[in-house]
């Protein structure tokens, strides 16, 4: 490694220099145009499709590549868990009893609610549909933070249909190639999902942050007394693009700057995910019902129980 | 013309560089997850730039470059043209400083590598910053910057190896 170099230099020649520089700085040129140019129609089909397209390409290869690293990963990941393990067993039991308590509770709201639901006489809500995929791929550039999942138009999915995974929220599709899509996840700079905080009853903005926890943006008018820490965030629905409902943190610190939310979603550990397939309702027609008039099926009641039916099915 | 085996070696290896630069751009779309996410992937394709710039640029044209850097845009996500930029950059530069680090030992390749990479990375915060109007985030790209530096040597050595047999044996 020493003298690498050393007969390259000596033949060093000049002849041809010019042209080379030329080329450098025409390219170079290429390349600030395209930055110019995306940067103004980020979202045109030509650019659009580009992306879709190399998505699509590095998909098969991603896939093979990812299976062998997952198993290392999981086994290094194995023998970890193994010292925890008797610390484990006693939390999981613990949780264990907890949850069933939450289950018979959950048990007898969905006989309550299904009583209000014929009460109401609400139509069914559109039904979610979950399309199971594969993280493949991820961005491990400096400034993004996005997946690359196995999935895509091929199994209708389509760009800002929600993703989540066992906890909950992962992120939204940005790029829906034929076989592959990319996600953007909550914590890029990016990505902004209108949520609502459940105990709280306020909507805010959830704004990535990249490498910090994402922060909740309020409106001026919000009334901020009710809010603590611990609370739950769930999207919103608003905007038409995220049925309402579906899980997204905890509150885990408010200060001056607002308030930060705990993601229910691992990163480093999500594999699995749900593409949530799902059609805004669009047409609102008001409905008679013994207490007065009531719109139904509302953007928002349907995401409600769109929500619950998405949860149930998780479950 | 009928090809030779000889005429496929040789294309082979003029394309080296090109396909290793590709696979390190792929690399970074590679969940790899080292130390449960805490390191970064290194840029190997900065490696594949600054080295192949370097001791053999014949190998590694300005197009090839732009290719790299443009499949990085497409495959990591991000600003299209950025990576493509900051390496046509990072290449132009060192074909300007090739006479002055062609035969020196490891240690100053390697500091002027470190040069390059810092130079590069605060162009990258730069340019991302205007496109998302508003300031990008340092931290990441620093430990990135750090991986990439320090792990440098392991992939120069590597990269050296098949330099010496396979482009300087013709």
């Amino acid at each position: 490694m020493d003298v690498l170099g050393e007969i390259s230099k000596r033949r060093l020649v000049r002849h041809g220099q010019a042209d080379k520089r030329y080329m450098i700085v025409s390219l170079m040129v290429v390349a600030l145009l395209l930055l110019v140019v995306s940067r103004h129609s980020a979202e045109a089909s030509v650019f659009e499709k580009a992306r879709e397209s190399v998505t699509d390409a590095a998909a098969p290869v991603l896939n093979i590549l990812s299976g062998p690293i997952k198993a290392i990963g999981d086994a290094i990941g194995s023998v970890q868990d193994y010292f925890g393990v008797i610390e484990e067993n006693r939390m999981l039991k613990e949780e264990q009893a907890e949850l069933l308590q939450w289950k018979a509770e959950a048990l007898r709201l969905r006989d309550l609610l299904s009583k209000y639901d014929r009460l109401l006489s609400l139509e069914a809500p559109p039904e979610i549909a979950h399309v199971q995929g594969h993280v493949v791929g991820e961005s491990n550039g400096p400034f993004l933070r996005a997946m690359i999942v196995n999935v895509g138009a091929d199994q209708d999915i389509e760009r800002g249909q929600a993703v989540i995974d066992d906890y909950g929220l992962v992120g939204h599709v940005v790029t829906a190639g034929r076989k592959a899509s990319r996600i953007l996840l909550l914590t890029d700079l990016n990505s902004r999902i209108p949520v609502y905080i459940e105990e709280a009853d306020i909507q805010a903005i959830l704004g990535g942050r990249y490498d910090e926890a994402p922060r909740l943006e309020f409106l001026d008018t919000a009334d901020l007394t009710g809010l603590a820490e611990g609370q739950r965030v769930l999207t919103s629905g608003r905007g038409g693009v995220l049925p309402r409902g579906l899980p997204v943190g905890v509150i885990g610190g408010i200060g001056e700057d607002g308030a930060t939310v705990e993601l229910y979603s691992d990163y480093d550990r999500t594999d699995v995910v749900s593409v949530l397939r799902y059609d805004f309702p669009t047409d609102v027609t008001p409905v008679e019902t013994p207490f007065g008039e009531l719109n139904a099926p509302s953007a928002e009641g349907a995401g409600d129980a769109a929500a619950l039916n998405a949860a149930a099915a998780n479950g | 013309m009928e090809w030779q085996s000889e005429d496929i070696g040789k294309l082979a290896t003029a394309l080296t560089p090109t396909i290793f630069g590709l696979l390190g751009a792929l690399a970074l779309a590679v969940p790899f997850r080292f130390f449960e996410g805490f390191a970064p992937t290194p840029l190997i394709p900065l490696f594949v730039v600054f080295f192949w710039s370097l001791y053999h640029p014949d190998y590694l044209p300005a197009p090839s470059v732009f290719l790299i850097g443009l499949a990085q845009d497409f495959l990591v996500g991000g600003p299209i043209g950025l990576w493509a930029l900051v390496y046509l950059g990072v290449h132009g530069a060192v074909l300007t400083q090739r006479e002055f680090f062609l035969g020196r030992t490891l240690g100053v390749v390697w500091t002027g590598f470190a040069f390059a990479a810092t130079f590069a990375a605060v162009f990258a915060w730069i340019a991302t910053s205007i496109y998302n109007g508003k300031t990008a985030v340092v931290s990441v790209l620093t430990t990135q910057m750090a991986v990439t530096i320090l792990t440098y040597p392991l992939f120069a050595r590597g990269f050296a190896h098949l330099h010496r047999r396979a482009f300087l044996d013709e």
